[in-house]
């Protein structure tokens, strides 16, 4: 596996607090050697690594200590610099009325239910890269 | 709402059930969702890993495995503690000592070298009438949230044992059946640690079910939920609160047994 960054690669950040869970998408989408991977598993340097990282898209899960992915997501939509990145969510909380929860901030995202396959996720992740 | 007389026993009731009274079983429905589709979600990640073009080296191996083995070990962890959860707890009481309760509780866990452990114990208690099994997992539930906030740096781990008798009618919480009156005996078994301590926002969370703090697969958020209603039934208390030098005190006030535990735990002839 070549290590150079690759302009074509879009680049992931993943943004959950089980490392296992993000080392794993992490191993199997750098595997289909079309994106370029980061991981960060503590929510309060979430909005620090986005601006730092500058993905095409973060998957961000939504219960997590400290910050969870309603509170991010609520901060980043309102940061004039981070407002137009794409997120989706990867969540093992898949009932409605969670979704409509936090003031329905998490409802107008799109959302994969844990557990998700890499083709899954890559599926998933293609069709709302930004093009 | 029918009046119940005090010593009779409370309708076997599940922590489900009065989670539902509550109005927390829709967040112990996301928790449990929580508790298994993570580890789930690591297993089937796992799995496509193998299926994956990376070499089967010694290493990578070792790593599938692990990510394999804790993903079900967490699941396993998950349905137990739900199943404990759901089911009416079955007591059988008989007359204990107190002491003998704490070193049963104390000796089902390892207490790391960092930790002193030091014991007041009173030598005059009388006895109380336990459902042996249950309360020793409460106590040690007890003991064993103590230990966790003393580590990595570790403690000291002191339990204190006295007898007290009410001078007046307490009535306790949102349990009716858990209540002292006048002239009651009572066994309290203290329970303090010099560990981080619980944040004042946290403190009200502290019982509910899957409430933790501990990192994924450490803690269930179970331990208290279980101990408080073991408790209850029991018709004690179990107060906890942050000490002003740091760290938590654990109170458990249990009703002494009408007889000393000597003469309850004769064989009948
Ligand atoms: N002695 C203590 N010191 C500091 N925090 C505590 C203490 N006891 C309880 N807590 C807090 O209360 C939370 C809930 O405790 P509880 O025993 O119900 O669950 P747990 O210990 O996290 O998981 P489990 O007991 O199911 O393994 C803990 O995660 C911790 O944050
Ligand atoms: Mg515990």
């Amino acid at each position: 596996m070549s290590d150079s960054p690759d302009s074509a690669k879009k680049k992931i950040l993943l943004i959950d607090d089980e490392p296992f869970i993000t080392s794993l998408m992490a191993m199997n989408l750098e595997d289909s050697g079309r994106y370029e991977v980061r991981e960060q598993n503590d929510s309060l340097k979430a909005l620090e690594t986005i601006m730092d990282f500058v993905p095409d898209l973060v998957v961000l899960d939504v219960m997590m200590p400290d910050l969870d992915g309603a509170d991010i997501i609520y901060r980043l939509k309102n940061d004039a610099r981070l407002k137009h990145i794409a997120v989706v969510f990867h969540t093992a909380t898949v009932r409605e009325a969670e979704l409509h929860a936090h003031g329905g901030i998490i409802s107008g995202f799109p959302f994969l239910a844990k557990p998700a396959t890499t083709d899954q996720m890559i599926e998933f992740i293609e069709k709302h890269l930004p093009k | 709402m029918n009046s119940v007389p005090p010593d009779s026993p409370p309708p076997a009731q599940s922590t489900l059930q009065q989670l539902e009274e509550g109005g927390a079983l829709s967040q112990f429905a996301s928790s449990i969702a929580h508790e298994v589709c993570n580890p789930l979600s690591q297993i089937v990640l796992a799995t496509d890993l193998l299926a994956g073009p990376q070499p089967m080296t010694d290493e990578f191996r070792k790593k599938i495995i692990t990510f394999l083995r804790q993903g079900a070990d967490r699941i396993e962890k998950a349905m137990k503690s739900m199943l404990q959860t759901c089911a009416p707890i079955e007591t059988s009481m008989v007359a204990e000592d107190a002491n003998v309760l704490i070193e049963t509780a104390l000796a089902s866990l390892t207490v790391d070298a960092s930790v002193r452990v030091e014991k007041h114990f009173a030598s005059d208690l009388s006895s109380i009438l336990i459902d042996k099994k249950h309360m020793t997992e409460a106590v040690a539930a007890i003991f064993a949230n103590a230990l966790d906030a003393m580590q990595p740096s570790g403690g000291t781990l002191t339990i204190t044992t006295y007898a007290k008798v009410f001078t007046s009618s307490e009535r306790e919480g949102w349990q009716r059946q858990s209540w002292f009156r006048a002239g009651d005996h009572a066994v309290v078994i203290e329970i303090a640690d010099t560990g981080h301590g619980i944040h004042k926002s946290q403190m009200p969370l502290i019982f509910e079910a899957f409430y933790t703090t501990k990192v994924a697969g450490k803690g269930a958020g179970l331990g208290l939920t279980v101990a408080k209603k073991v408790v209850d039934l029991h018709h004690g208390r179990l107060e906890i609160d942050n000490r002003p030098e740091g760290g938590v005190l654990a109170v458990l006030t249990l009703k002494s047994a009408a007889k000393p535990a000597t003469f309850l735990s004769q064989p009948l002839p």
